[in-house]
């Protein structure tokens, strides 16, 4: 397999508050992640994962390193280039509500990226492809956000990245958000695509729990570095670094069940 | 412990029951109308007793904490039922009963600190009135005891952070200061709704580990409202599970995770439950409806597969509160258990 991300030696500095000091919220983050990997990058918050997918994504500049999909390099490559990049990697934020204009349709809601490129008789129908692709009612596409439940906006955001048919979707905290009865199915959807679409999944997610049962890959990240990377399974069972030691200790955990 | 934590609950009597919630209705009141939230809710804490009440949004968890407080929205009101605090109604009790009881008698943490911090204060000036407020002692008296319980709650150098303002403090410190805060007065009862849900979990970790000590110390009774199952198996005795304004089911915090018998706590579980790498995740089809919405038969009825006609009817709660279940097909029937 072919590496579809690349990260070599990110780093972003803020300036802190307080005047001339130097925040370093991720330090020389390097990984790459495979054509059709599912990946995940673990943390608490202000652990920098958050930051380097926003670096990805090129809403974030890098003080130095650099970060590429598909080969393009997202910070130092022409115009040209990089105006092809939303059409390779996509994202899917934390809060569905906040990330949709709740005056909009779910069907200018899904089209918003793709709008000049759909014919106006056709926008209708191409909504409906999408919302059936993430498993919602085509009928949905006159709806507004306030309709749906917590778990149907999620499918929406989705299905709104994937209106660009990216390469890569980058998912940061997806179900975070969510009732506990409804994450599984959100979950469960974004793994079924990536089989069916041949995507590449980047799961950013404080849940270790989660993302042993979600990815391929995995690598921990604590004040702005990778301490661990690694298999999902080994990591939860016998984590090597300090940090990733104490972190997998404070995971609360169900006691055993008897069989059903 | 286990042998001693039943004895204790059956030995539970009058004297020793910290809060008492009997046959709760809290309602929407609009003129001549209403329409019930929460219904027939009855479960106790008793002394020195951490009680873990669950369910998703939408199941009236919170309202159920808040009328404990006396602390209802405006049009949201108790219309059936009683609620007792050490054996005192909470609700038929004045806005000045309920003042001199929040704070010594009880207490509540909030998922937001900034609900109960005030942006405008230093964190000292508002410790040390909500001492004052209640009890005759010196300034300098109260100050020394709110900077020990900055520190009893893990807050480092709290003598420097006495001063500092709310906003000053990352959320997992703004936490540990409104918990210092609900625990200054050493409430009898302290009602804790999702305090740690938007914390990291090593924080998490360490302000259970507090709520242990302080159960211990102060014999303390709480009540822990989480949707985090495993936060509850760890902390709590006796777990109430919610469902759409009622509990469907109660008992012994290693009975209900062993051996669910409602359909949603084992979907619940289902849900909470991780397992192996490309095992499917576990999810409860459909949402918890809104009141307006609710079935006249069983509210679960429509998400649950074992549903048929006589779940038409609305189930009562069979059992106690040590062990009941609002189910007219409950799981493990027939099997000794």
């Amino acid at each position: 397999m072919s590496a579809i991300v690349e990260v070599r030696d990110l780093t972003k500095e803020f300036k802190s508050r307080a005047g001339s000091g130097v925040h370093v919220a991720v330090d020389k983050v390097s990984f790459t992640v495979d054509d059709g990997e599912s990946f995940g990058i673990v943390g608490e918050s202000g652990s920098g994962k958050t930051t380097v997918s926003r670096m990805l994504l090129g809403l974030v500049a890098p003080t130095s390193g650099n970060a590429s999909v598909c080969g393009i390099d997202v910070w130092n490559s022409s115009r040209a280039e990089r105006k092809q990049l939303p059409g390779l990697v996509q994202v899917v934020f934390q809060d569905p509500y906040s990330s949709m204009n709740p005056r909009m349709t779910i069907e200018r809601i899904l089209l918003e990226g793709v709008r000049a490129k759909v014919d106006r008789g056709d926008r209708l129908s191409e909504a409906e492809r999408l919302l059936e692709l993430v498993g919602l009612p085509g009928r949905y596409a006159s709806l507004h956000p306030y309709q749906l439940s917590g778990g149907q906006r999620q499918r929406v955001a989705i299905a709104r990245a994937l209106a660009m048919d990216p390469r890569v979707l980058i998912a940061d905290e997806p179900v975070s958000a969510l009732d506990v009865s409804m994450r599984g199915q959100v979950l469960n959807l974004l793994a079924d695509l990536r089989v069916r679409l041949g995507l590449t999944v980047v799961l950013i997610s404080h849940d270790l729990g989660v993302v042993r049962q979600f990815c391929d890959r995995v690598v921990v990240m604590s004040q702005g570095q990778i301490v661990e990377r690694g298999d999902p399974t080994q990591i939860l069972t016998s984590p090597e670094h300090e940090y990733t030691q104490k972190l997998v200790a404070s995971i609360p955990r169900l006691p055993i069940q008897d069989g059903p | 412990m286990t042998e001693f934590s039943t004895a204790h609950a059956l030995l539970a009597g009058a004297e020793s029951r910290a809060l008492e919630i009997a046959g709760l209705e809290i309602s929407i009141v609009n003129g001549g109308t209403y329409r019930p939230l929460v219904t027939d809710v009855t479960m106790t804490v008793g002394d020195g007793e951490i009680v873990g009440l669950v369910g998703e949004s939408g199941s009236g968890k919170s309202l159920t904490a808040l009328a404990c407080m006396g602390l209802l929205p405006d049009g949201v009101r108790v219309t059936n039922g009683e609620i007792s605090l050490d054996g005192s109604s909470v609700v038929s009790a004045t806005e000045s009963d309920l003042r001199s009881m929040r704070g010594p008698r009880i207490g509540m943490i909030f998922q937001d600190p900034m609900t109960s911090l005030d942006p405008c204060f230093r964190i000292g000036r508002q410790m040390v009135e909500a001492i004052t407020e209640h009890e005759n002692v010196s300034k300098q008296a109260a100050r020394k005891r709110a900077v020990d319980f900055l520190g009893h709650v893990g807050v480092p150098d709290p003598a420097h952070r006495f001063d500092a303002f709310p906003h000053e403090l990352s959320g997992g410190l703004r936490q540990r200061v409104m918990i210092a805060t609900a625990l200054l007065l050493e409430p009898k009862v302290l009602i804790a709704d999702e305090p740690t849900t938007a914390l990291d979990v090593t924080t998490q970790a360490s302000i259970l580990r507090l709520v242990h000590r302080l159960r211990e110390e102060l014999d303390m009774s709480v009540l822990w409202i989480s949707h985090d199952l495993a936060v509850v198996a760890q902390l709590a005795d006796r777990v109430a599970v919610m469902y759409a304004g009622e509990i469907v089911e109660t008992g012994d915090t290693g009975q209900i995770f062993a051996r669910p018998r409602h359909h949603y706590t084992r979907g619940l579980l289902d849900c909470a439950s991780h397992g192996e790498r490309g095992v499917p995740f576990g999810y409860i089809d459909g949402v918890v409806p809104e009141p307006a919405e609710w079935l006249h038969g069983c509210r679960f009825a429509n998400r649950c597969a074992r549903a048929d006609s006589v779940c038409a009817e609305h189930p009562d709660v069979v059992g106690s509160e040590h062990r009941g279940v609002r189910c007219h097909h409950p799981l493990g029937e027939g099997r000794s258990a």
